[in-house]
């Protein structure tokens, strides 16, 4: 049977600012010290009021531009609610329906030889607080959980990709190459094992069926924990899906949308929740913040800040093109 | 002269003398508390050592002739929506009952440093969502102009205290009428800043965007000293404005020259009390005696303001108040249930009160998908209309006025069980918090039973000094503030 892979990606990656997204408070990985990395803003203490970080809001900026996305001169902080002991305000500001950035592109290379270059289009990027982590008891003797805010409120961007990746090869090279950049310009250390670079990825297949090409339910894989994990997954998912259609001949839109984790152990996906549970985040503008003007200067800024390395102007890879096309005239 | 029922400036005149101290100051309004609060009840915490701690200190500096502040010792009665370091801060509501923050609120701050003493926390409807103090999980205050009516609300701790003398000044919060409802109620001043005048840090959120701290005063000098105390730019409130504060007492005994007072023909209509228009109307004959012209205008969006507001305003608080789950912050149940979300409603379900699920389940409802633009969506625009309105309106006038709320005190448990015309209490009110504007609620007149009317004067935003002066003219005129209640 004939068909395609059809694969989109959706990467949080956290910043490397000094303080947090909305406060004061020192943002550093400390997973020895749980709830140190606090102050009342990030614990979402009653009264306290969430304050935008220019310096997080800058960092975002230059990652959009690196990604070749347009960023939109007024955007705005939404609410997303929903009740989860990682998330002490009973909601997460983010970006709704006005994302700081869209409409960019990240050029990977593919091909037997890695000669071949490809652009995977992205959809939008947009600023949020992290979460903090809930920590349970994995003896299962039914111990008390914990909550660890030490990451809550963290700067991180949400990248999200156009279903352009057509292999789980190239789900790995797209990380691969978003990794390289970020971290050469210094937004993020996009570090997997500390969470810093987090990947959930959406698949599903185009089977090619009696001159019909039949989309297959989309499924997505959550939290895989490596570059190399993610393709496995995605392997995975291919042969697994393959396998579902030929038996059911189910159809996207014929069954709920699946949300899947990732046994590295095993090397298989297993079913977490069906969407039907999936939540109503009732988004709405925080009032408590205002919206974000952007002006000429602070672009000027962001892209001063990434033409700052000029080893990448002189070595002829793709994302030497990306900083060359930024380079003021 | 009598310390308790004395103003501010009267006080900080007598200390400043050396004829007395803010020591006895401090103890009078202590001794007040005690031969009053069991009848009045407005007190939830008073930290007598503290006060008196801080009083001495103020002394002390002003016998050495060291600097102090402008409020100069004076005891502020503080309503428990605004956060306290090490003083629980209850918002009178069970969920809170051991919440105490380690922080101040910005508020507070400056009131310390203005050397303003705290002389307790006083009660409030749960989360500030009410207008009669009954919502209270802890206790329900009493009008000092008769103890079996309300003080309104929800500020009607802060309201009662400054009415029953035990203390010359405090501070509330009001989001759509809960400063100058209780202040009408209750015979004093009180005033709601422009949103943005004053921080909000510290503030425990009802509806972020109409929320706004103020004062309560005896007089009009009084609200402007505490104003100018608390008001100004704060790093930490995206949402307070970098504009300069002017100062208030200086120019407040200055008259308005050719002031021009607008009245609101939509506002004399079924529901509104007799005598509280007649005393309005006696009022802006004063004003007329005064020299001011007044002038009719139409606020034609204003009969939505009702509707408007019990949309944006529940809205807000279904998602501030979303943090009070007891995982974190609230009370935990001891019942489990069978999953995490038993756990959350169990504990939300025992630790709210009636109008705050009502008003959390309203909120919720009008941002869920399928009903957030028909409601939500659609309230923010008529919020831009009303807010039009008034941008017209002062073209032609420069302050509007109004009775501050269409009837006297209720008597308590009069309106609890009709929620309907609990919020209608709030129909002159809730258009300068939709619109940001300033107001105040200056008293204007008596009824018959013997319970206080107060007058409402609304202004552009950021023109407090005008609505401060506009309001000393008729109290230097009619000398309403210098009534007080007998206490028996």
């Amino acid at each position: 049977m004939d068909y395609k892979v059809v694969i989109g990606l959706e990467v949080h990656v956290q910043l490397l600012t000094n303080t947090k997204l909305f406060s004061g408070c020192i943002n550093k990985f400390n997973p020895d010290n749980p709830n140190v990395q606090t102050d009342p803003v990030t614990i979402g203490m009653p009264g306290t009021l969430p304050v935008m970080n220019r310096k997080a809001f800058r960092l975002a900026l230059e990652t959009a531009l690196a990604l070749n996305c347009t960023i939109a001169r007024f955007t705005k902080w939404d609410r997303k609610q929903y009740y989860y002991p990682d998330l002490p305000k009973g909601y997460q500001i983010s970006q709704y329906d006005m994302p700081f950035s869209e409409h960019g592109w990240l050029e990977i290379a593919i091909g037997e030889e890695g000669t071949e270059k490809k652009r995977i289009r992205i959809l939008r990027a947009h600023l949020e607080e992290d979460a903090g982590k809930n920590m349970h008891d994995e003896t299962g003797k039914g111990g008390d959980s914990h909550v660890d805010l030490n990451r809550a409120g963290t700067p991180l961007v949400e990248i999200v990709s156009q279903p352009d990746i057509s292999s789980p090869a190239e789900a790995k090279a797209y990380l691969e190459e978003l990794k390289l950049l970020l971290s050469y310009i210094g937004v993020s250390d996009c570090n997997m094992q500390e969470g810093s670079l987090r990947c959930d990825a959406n698949i599903n297949l185009h089977v090619i069926k009696d001159g019909e090409t039949i989309p297959t339910p989309i499924v997505e894989v959550k939290n895989v924990n490596s570059f190399r994990n993610v393709e496995l997954a995605c392997e995975y998912e291919v042969t697994r899906q393959l396998e579902v259609f030929k038996e059911t001949g189910k159809r996207l839109g014929e069954v709920e949308k699946e949300t899947r984790g990732w046994n590295a152990v095993s090397g298989t996906t297993f079913s977490q929740r069906g969407k039907e549970e999936a939540s109503d985040y009732r988004y709405f503008p925080d009032p408590d913040l205002v919206p974000v003007v952007v002006s000429d200067e602070m672009l000027e800024e962001a892209k001063a800040n990434l033409c700052e390395f000029p080893a990448v102007r002189a070595n002829g890879s793709s994302r030497s093109t990306v900083f060359l096309r930024m380079m003021p005239k | 002269m009598s310390l308790v029922g004395a103003t501010a400036s009267e006080l900080l005149s007598l200390m400043e003398k050396g004829e007395t101290t803010a020591v006895e100051v401090m103890q009078a309004h202590l001794d007040q508390i005690d031969s009053t609060d069991s009848k009045v009840e407005a007190y939830l915490h008073i930290d007598t050592e503290s006060a008196l701690k801080k009083a001495a200190d103020v002394d002390a500096r002003r016998k050495a002739g060291e600097p102090v502040g402008p409020l100069g010792g004076l005891p502020v009665a503080v309503k428990d929506v605004l956060c306290t370091r090490g003083v629980p801060t209850t918002c009178s509501s069970k969920m809170l009952e051991n919440f105490v923050p380690p922080y101040d609120a910005t508020v507070i701050k400056k009131m310390n440093a203005a050397d303003g003493i705290m002389i307790g926390k006083v009660n409030m409807d749960e989360f500030a969502m009410g207008s009669s103090t009954e919502n209270s999980a802890f206790k329900k205050t009493r009008n000092p102009w008769n103890l079996e009516h309300s003080p309104g609300g929800s500020s009607g701790g802060s309201a009662a205290a400054v009415a029953a003398m035990t203390a010359p000044l405090s501070l509330g919060s009001d989001t759509g009428g809960s400063i100058r409802q209780p202040a009408h109620f209750c015979g004093v001043v009180g005033m709601k800043p422009t949103y943005g005048r004053v921080s909000r840090y510290g503030l425990v959120a009802f509806a972020s965007s109409l929320d706004q701290v103020g004062p309560f005063a005896n007089d009009v000098h009084g609200a402007a000293l505490m104003l100018e105390a608390i008001a100004g730019h704060d790093n930490l409130d995206s949402t307070s404005v970098p504009k300069e504060v002017p100062s208030y007492t200086v120019s407040l005994d200055e008259p308005l020259k050719g002031l021009k007072i607008g009245i609101v023909k939509e506002h004399y209509v079924e529901g509104l009390n007799e005598e509280v228009e007649a005393a309005a109307r006696e009022a802006y004959k004063v004003y007329e005696s005064l020299g001011a012209e007044i002038v009719e205008i139409s606020l034609p969006n204003s009969k939505y303001c009702v509707a408007a507001y019990y949309i944006i305003a529940p809205a807000e608080a279904s998602s501030n108040l979303a943090r009070y789950d007891g995982v974190h912050y609230g009370h935990r149940s001891e019942s489990f249930g069978n999953s995490m979300i038993d756990m959350y409603s169990h504990s939300r379900g025992e630790g709210f009160g009636t109008e705050v699920k009502r008003r959390i389940m309203l909120g919720t409802y009008t941002l869920s998908a399928g009903y957030i633009d028909a409601y939500y969506v659609k309230a923010l625009k008529v919020r831009r209309l009303i807010r039009n309105d008034f941008d017209e309106a002062f073209k032609q006038v420069d302050v509007i006025a109004s009775p501050t709320s269409p009837n006297t005190a209720f008597k308590i448990g009069g309106l609890i069980n009709d929620p309907l015309a609990m919020y209608l209490e709030d129909i002159y009110t809730i258009s300068a918090n939709l619109a940001g504007l300033p107001g105040i609620s200056v008293p204007a007149g008596m009824s018959k039973a013997g319970l206080p009317i107060g007058l409402q004067l609304i202004a552009a935003p950021f023109e407090e000094e005008k609505l401060l002066r506009a309001a000393r003219m008729l109290e230097k005129e009619t000398g309403w503030t210098a009534k007080r209640p007998t206490l028996s």
